[in-house]
């Protein structure tokens, strides 16, 4: 099995023109273009985060379970500080949310989701329960008198999700510093926009522009992927 | 078809985790039933994972991971906890009430605790956290609800029947978010009584010459 973890370089794509909102490359085109500096950064490799889950689904497999702890553990207690946790009470939370991954491993279904994604929404969760100790209501996909059929990705997308994962990092880190650092205090940090807006010291309608900017472009690529 | 959608910023908070949980009933019955809507939001969601992929670590605890392993050890078999009694709906109410607001109603729609807001308007409150307020409304067929304006927002889905406002016509799953920028006037269509989750977020201000008096009543 390969290793999990893997320094690996990648390359920025910082031509103007893959920045227009819709703009779309393929994989091959992006891992082309060379920057004049390739940025080093850590990576995870998704089909492998997904085949521990599975690992752990059908084997209880501890060591793909280590695996899975070695990278998400970190980002998950991290997660926890960010939403305004002191570090013994972010280290529970993130011990809960990994028995959850452990406990729901076979409920994970690679066809709808990454591994990221899945074990993000069960932080998120987690957090909303123990942190902020509010309910989310969401909606059932099994509620037979509302259909939500026809929202399974076809098969196209199937072998698709944990491209689509990658596909988000990448483009993550070609956005600007601006809209970036107002995505992240918007998904992490618990501020309303008001919140942001007055801490960065810039109007309410410029943190809800990057906003919709950030996202346009994120969507627009992720729509428009050939992958 | 839905053609009034939840606007992206309260996606993006559901997606996040952060939207208050009343504000999250609106969100979670409106993705009941719009597959675009839910699309964005699993959207939102591979972002917030692929943030939290390249964001800052926090070392765990020097044995975070035996720890983990013995709590895996040490549970009785992790035996799921037995769900909640579930009440059983009339077929009316299951067809109209989405699952997640189903959990807020306690009875048949035709049992909830309906009063008289105005003339042709009937309110059945279901939970209220300080001045957030969410209620439902049944507004009689082809019937105006007083001119108002509001202090706070007030989010709006259609479960049945449909109203019609300056902004458009809303049909069931449409999604209306107001702030106190807007006064508006709805009207249900004329061929059925229009049924509507509201979430109102801040007091409801009346501003029509006449409806004022309803003033009192409506913030009771």
């Amino acid at each position: 099995m390969s290793l999990s973890l893997a320094t690996i370089e990648v390359t920025r794509p910082d031509i103007p023109s893959l920045l227009r909102p819709g703009s779309c490359i393929d994989r091959k085109q992006r891992r082309a273009i060379k920057s004049a500096e390739p940025v080093e950064r850590m990576t995870t490799d998704s089909e492998h985060m997904s085949a521990c889950l599975t690992a752990v689904a059908e084997r209880r497999d501890r060591a793909a379970f280590g695996d899975l702890f070695a990278f998400y553990a970190p980002r998950i207690k991290a997660l926890m500080m960010k939403a305004g946790a002191g570090p013994q009470e972010a280290e529970e939370v993130m011990q809960e949310a990994m028995l959850l991954v452990w406990r729901k491993a076979a409920l994970f279904d690679p066809s709808k989701a990454s591994a990221s994604t899945w074990i993000y929404t069960i932080a998120r969760n987690r957090r909303i329960d123990l942190i902020r100790r509010v309910k989310r209501p969401e909606f059932d996909p099994e509620d037979p008198f509302f259909h939500t059929i026809g929202d399974e990705p076809d098969g196209e997308q199937v072998v698709g999700m944990n491209q689509r994962a990658e596909f988000v990092r990448d483009y993550l880190e070609t956005l600007p510093e601006d809209q970036l650092v107002v995505i992240r205090k918007a998904f992490f940090e618990d501020m309303t926009h008001q919140a942001i807006a007055a801490e960065l010291k810039i109007p309410l309608g410029t943190v809800k522009s990057r906003i919709r900017i950030a996202l346009q472009r994120l969507r627009g690529n992720l729509d428009g992927a050939e992958l | 078809m839905i053609s009034h959608h939840m606007p992206e910023e309260f996606l993006l908070d559901y997606a996040a985790g952060t939207l208050p949980e009343a504000e999250s009933l609106v969100v979670a019955s409106h993705l009941a039933m719009c597959g675009d809507c839910r699309r964005r939001v699993a959207e939102l969601e591979e972002i917030g994972a692929a943030l939290m992929d390249v964001d800052a670590t926090e070392a765990p605890a020097e044995n975070s991971l035996g720890e983990i392993f013995d709590r895996i050890d040490n549970a009785s078999d992790g035996s799921d906890v037995p769900a909640a009694q579930a009440i059983k709906f009339d077929t009316s109410t299951l067809k109209t009430v989405p699952a997640p607001l189903r959990g807020y109603l306690g009875s048949d729609l035709s049992d909830l605790n309906w009063k008289k807001r105005s003339a042709h308007m009937e309110e059945a409150r279901l939970a209220q956290d300080g001045d957030t307020q969410v209620s439902l409304l049944r507004i009689g067929a082809g019937r105006k609800v007083p001119v108002h304006t509001h202090e706070g927002e007030e989010f709006t889905l259609v479960l049945s029947g449909g109203y019609s406002d300056a902004n458009g016509h809303y049909l069931r799953g449409d999604v209306s978010v107001a702030d106190g920028t807007v006064e508006h006037a709805p009207i249900a269509d004329d061929d059925e009584p229009c049924l509507c989750l509201t979430v109102r977020v801040g007091r409801t201000r009346l501003t029509g010459p006449i409806a004022r008096m309803f003033n009192p009543l409506i913030r009771s």
